[in-house]
């Protein structure tokens, strides 16, 4: 099947809400685990894959994955490729260097926060966010002293944009440029039961150390990305548990919606679309997402989120991911992922407005099924 | 389950691992390689170990103070405490200066960087 579209034109009509040429298809990354399993598959990249994507440039390492991405392209790309198109992928900044706080005696990254890098006994590491660090006002206060310490560095921008541009161009594959967003840069580092706490009892305090995180950290990272003219932004925020929001609605209006609105305002100035990713059950402010224009909701697991009435209800919104990553790529036959995508595709893409992949970063999902699902793509995606 | 390494070994292990995994390790370092490193605020040392693609990560537990790392045989170490760590290879140089980082052999800058910004 010849493409009448490059990744970036279907890309945009989707999130521009017109029919592309077939459904794009979506990939968030994946983990140590998922490299290993991919690797060790029938799958995996050959020497003379990396030899040509060695010569391209291509970041191997987790979780953006890209050399794995490109892997699914078609051979008249990668001559190695799967055949099973991947057209959006996500690369977002980490901030800089981790930082000592005397009132802690400890390092914490960015947002305050502890982060662990640990090797499993099967010898497969793993890197995650371990907990909040900034559960007293004084460690909140000293992190506010640090305000230098805390500003992004130009240079990972940079790095990030040659990466996006060189994937676009030799992989035909669009690269979203993303930060964290406002709700898990605070809670990460002051941590969940802080935050109610605070949004009862201190509300001005709170609202300070939110502003203090979107002037020292996010705007300046915000006018950094938007100088090297992404064509997709798409930002980190989980925002739900599996059965609802991780915060009352009223408070995610008061606290975070604003800052976002302010994230997708410069994205759209900047003549980029804006995508947010969340996890969990969020339908209770997705119409707040229409309000603020984002144009884009990614992740969108099926078991908690009623994709059918986002279909109906918000056309604006386009749904990205909503493939079941957790249970089904995890436990199902790719025979059965193959007929879930086009089940998928059928109830939700029929008028445009979605970009299917799995809900989240792979983890420990069979090749063979991350696989299929890229295939079922291409083959029931048609317009 | 307790983990097999966690802190800065994991995180040169990472670095490694993917090397291997991507099989890039060998081109990365086409000769073998003993080095030892640490953090004299989080000791014990470690040794990392590369030889034909391959690799492993010893834990020293004896070696806690820089001045042990004389005993070991290797072909490059660093002993610097976090902080500068933290700084990169700038900080690193200005420690080697100001005498607060431990160095034998300058090359173990460059392997610190190749295995931490494995990307």
């Amino acid at each position: 099947m010849v493409d009448k579209m490059s990744a970036l034109e279907r890309i945009l009509t989707v999130l521009d809400g017109k029919i592309p040429d077939r459904v794009p298809g979506f990939c968030l990354g994946g983990d140590f685990d998922f490299i290993e399993k991919f690797m060790n598959s029938p799958y995996a990249l050959t020497d003379e894959d990396i030899s040509q994507l060695d010569k391209d440039k291509v970041s191997y390492g987790p979780p953006f994955m890209h050399a794995i991405i490109a892997k699914f392209s078609p051979p008249e790309i990668l001559p190695g490729g799967l055949d099973a198109k991947i057209d959006l992928c996500w690369l977002t900044t980490g901030m800089g260097l981790p930082i000592k706080l005397e009132t802690l005696n400890d390092y914490v990254i960015h947002n305050g926060g502890y982060f662990k890098v640990v090797v499993r006994d099967e010898g497969i590491p793993h890197w995650w966010y371990a907990g909040p660090a900034l559960l007293k006002k004084e460690n909140i206060e000293e992190y506010w002293s640090r305000a230098n310490d805390l500003r992004p560095s130009q240079d990972e921008v940079r790095n990030f944009a040659r990466g996006r541009k060189n994937m676009l161009k030799k992989y035909d594959i669009v690269v979203s440029q993303g930060q964290p967003g406002p709700f898990e840069n605070c809670i990460f580092g002051i941590g969940h039961a802080n935050f109610a706490r605070l949004a009862r009892k201190d509300p001005s305090f709170l609202q300070q150390h939110i502003e203090f995180q979107w002037e020292t950290m996010e705007e300046p990272m915000m006018k950094m990305i938007m100088k090297t003219n992404p064509e997709v932004v798409m930002c980190g925020d989980d925002y739900g548990f599996n059965d609802g929001l991780q915060l009352p609605p009223k408070d995610w209006r008061k606290f975070i919606k604003p800052i976002l609105a302010e994230y997708v305002k410069y994205a759209h100035d900047g003549g980029a679309k804006f995508i947010v990713h969340s996890c969990g059950a969020i339908g209770e402010i997705f119409p707040d997402f229409v309000e603020i224009g984002i144009d884009g909701v990614e992740s969108l697991k099926p078991k908690n989120n009623d994709l059918k009435m986002y279909r109906e209800k918000y056309p604006e919104i386009t749904l990205v991911g909503t493939i079941d990553d957790s249970e089904m790529l995890k436990y199902e036959s790719p025979e059965f992922v193959r007929n879930s995508v086009k089940q998928s595709i059928e109830t939700l893409g029929k008028k445009g407005g979605f970009i299917p992949g799995p809900t989240n970063f792979l983890l420990d999902q069979p090749a063979e099924n991350i696989v299929a699902c890229y295939k079922a793509i291409q083959e029931f995606g048609n317009y | 389950m307790s983990p097999l390494y966690e802190g800065l070994p994991a995180v040169i292990y990472s670095g490694l691992w993917v090397l291997k995994v991507f099989r890039k390790l060998e081109k990365n370092f086409p000769n073998s390689i003993k080095m030892a490193i640490l953090l004299t605020d989080s000791p014990p040392a470690f040794l990392i170990k590369i030889d034909k693609g391959d690799f492993d990560i010893e834990i020293l537990e004896n070696i806690k103070d820089s001045n042990d790392l004389e005993n070991i045989e290797c072909d490059t170490y660093l002993a610097l405490p976090t902080e500068i760590l933290y700084k990169g290879a700038d900080g690193i140089r200005k420690g080697i200066e100001t005498k607060e980082v431990k160095i034998k052999n300058f090359d173990a800058i460059t392997i610190l960087a190749k295995l931490t910004g494995v990307g």
